[in-house]
């Protein structure tokens, strides 16, 4: 039976403006989720439930079989959380916060932080309030990663990273995940960060769950279809198939249902199917958000 | 409760303000010391009353917004609460640690009283009792500072508790001539005398400071964000 590193069931919470509405979500131990969504989806308010610093109004999470957030200083020993909106202490050096956070986790790894302050040239003696934003994201990701967690929930880390300060936050995870118990809940806007390193994607939107799915079929499931419609022919109604606007006689067809046999489907409607083409997660994505929204791709 | 917790968060605190409380306690002393070294002239003995007096009113302003109310304005609560800690710890090692400076930094304002009061012609060791309703006032309203601190988060209304302490500071003097004659006429004793009424009002900033801290715990465990 494989074990659940994240079980969200029916999760909310409710702010004026925004709620979190019944998230259920499960993560298995060892795997990389992306969790995607617009400004505003929820995914912080999801991510923050994870490690204890919001508490849901209904529902239940549990983490790494724990109950959150009746469990949440057993919970957070195993767990490392980065956050966009996470500030560590200006006038104090890397050094006394790996020192206090050292205080705190039993399961300290100095040869693993000594390792990572090399790996992001950091310099222990630094402070914070010195560091460019780079490497500030890096010093957050090295006190959560050097007492080993079980499970790393990481809400945008990447963001204002330039592409080689990325490339290395990437190649952290990606090493991380050598180790195969190890999970990781990640946040991004960036959708070709979360291409690269995720199993499992879930979109977000709203404070719904839209979609969750392992990575490989999802993407294989969508696909455009490019369409000459002839005046005398209409566009069949298909499970799954949104038609876009076009010029003339030209269409566009986006489904994340797509099978061989549904260009099979529009030559029998009259219809000529010019390419069928795979999208990227940035395009799915958009998809997505347009079709839960009910707006026209 | 994790006792070694709340140390390490209470040392965290302690470490990051260590300079102004160093500059605090430092001038508590140089206001005992200022009155003692130039002799027991009204105008340095004025000196140091009000550098003892504003000293505890920055106090009384300084721990709570700089230990709690900046470290959710420069987003670094996140940080300490997303390690295995939970809020009992928190709101103990707020609540400790700044209580432990304070009871320091008063202690240092015991120590330098005697320094100004001891040239004075109208105040002798029977002032004690008076002194220490004072100094419970003062731990009062760094408690209750403490509490809506801790509990609201906001800068507001620590400005607005910050304000009537500085009210008090000015009406202090009023108040000390609003005392009981029979009270006064011990000021210039040698002998301590703990009068009933003194001994009642320090039971009750006793019981103020017990209630307020208790109440902290009850609104803090009832609090669902910690951002």
């Amino acid at each position: 039976m494989t074990t659940q590193a994240l079980r969200l069931v029916g999760l909310e919470k409710a702010y004026p403006d925004f709620k979190l509405d019944g998230i259920n979500l499960e993560l298995p131990e060892g795997s990389v989720m992306g969790l995607i969504g617009p400004n505003g989806a929820g995914k912080s308010t999801t991510m923050r439930i994870l490690v204890g610093l919001v508490q849901q109004d209904g529902g239940q999470a549990f983490v790494l079989g724990r109950s959150m957030p009746s469990d949440q200083v057993a919970v957070k020993r195993d767990v490392g959380f980065a956050s966009e909106d996470m500030r560590l202490y200006a006038q104090a050096s890397i050094r006394w916060h790996m020192d206090f956070v050292r205080s705190i986790h039993p399961d300290w790894d100095e040869n693993h932080a000594q390792a990572l302050l090399q790996r992001f040239d950091l310099q222990p003696h630094h402070k914070v309030k010195g560091l460019s934003h780079g490497q500030r994201v890096k010093a957050t990701l090295l006190l959560a990663l050097a007492h080993r967690p079980k499970l790393l929930i990481l809400d945008e880390p990447t963001v204002g990273l330039d592409p080689v300060a990325r490339h290395e936050v990437l190649g952290e995870l990606m090493d991380v995940l050598s180790d195969t118990d190890r999970s990781i809940l990640f946040s991004s806007q960036n959708t070709q960060d979360v291409e690269q390193i995720s199993d499992i994607i879930t979109f977000i939107d709203r404070g719904r769950l839209i979609e969750s799915q392992d990575k490989e079929s999802y993407l294989d499931s969508w696909r455009r279809l490019r369409l000459e419609v002839p005046t005398s022919a209409s566009l069949p109604e298909l499970a799954g198939v949104v038609y876009g606007r076009g010029k003339g006689t030209l269409r566009v067809a986006t489904t994340n249902r797509f099978e061989p046999a549904m260009t099979q489907a529009f030559q029998s409607a009259g219809i000529t199917v010019q390419s069928v083409e795979p999208m990227t997660l940035e395009e799915i994505f958009l998809a997505t958000v347009h079709l839960s929204r009910g707006v026209p791709g | 409760m994790n006792v070694a917790m709340t140390k390490h968060l209470m040392l965290k605190d302690l470490y990051l303000h260590r300079y102004p409380i160093l500059g605090l306690a430092l001038a508590l002393p140089v206001a005992g010391i200022a009155p003692a070294l130039f002799g027991g002239e009204t105008m340095w003995r004025q000196m140091g009353l009000t550098i003892l007096n504003n000293s505890l009113i920055y106090l009384i302003f300084f721990l709570p917004i700089a230990t709690i109310i900046m470290e959710r304005r420069n987003h670094t609560l996140p940080f300490v609460m997303s390690l295995p800690v939970s809020y009992k710890e928190y709101t103990a090692a707020k609540l400790i640690g700044s209580l432990v400076v304070f009871g320091i930094t008063c202690l240092l304002a015991v120590l330098a009283l005697p320094a100004i009061v001891a040239r004075s012609e109208q105040l002798a060791r029977g002032v004690w009792p008076v002194l220490a309703v004072i100094i419970g006032v003062y731990v009062v309203l760094f408690v209750v500072t403490l509490g809506i601190c801790l509990v609201t988060e906001s800068f507001f209304w620590t400005m607005v508790l910050g304000l009537l302490s500085v009210v008090f500071a000015f009406l202090v003097f009023p108040l000390l001539e609003s005392i009981p004659p029979h009270l006064i006429e011990h000021w210039t004793s040698e002998r301590i005398v703990w009068d009933g009424e003194v001994i009642v009002v320090l039971g009750i900033e006793v019981l103020v400071s017990m209630a307020v801290i208790a109440g902290t715990f009850a609104l803090q465990k009832r609090k669902k964000d910690f951002l």
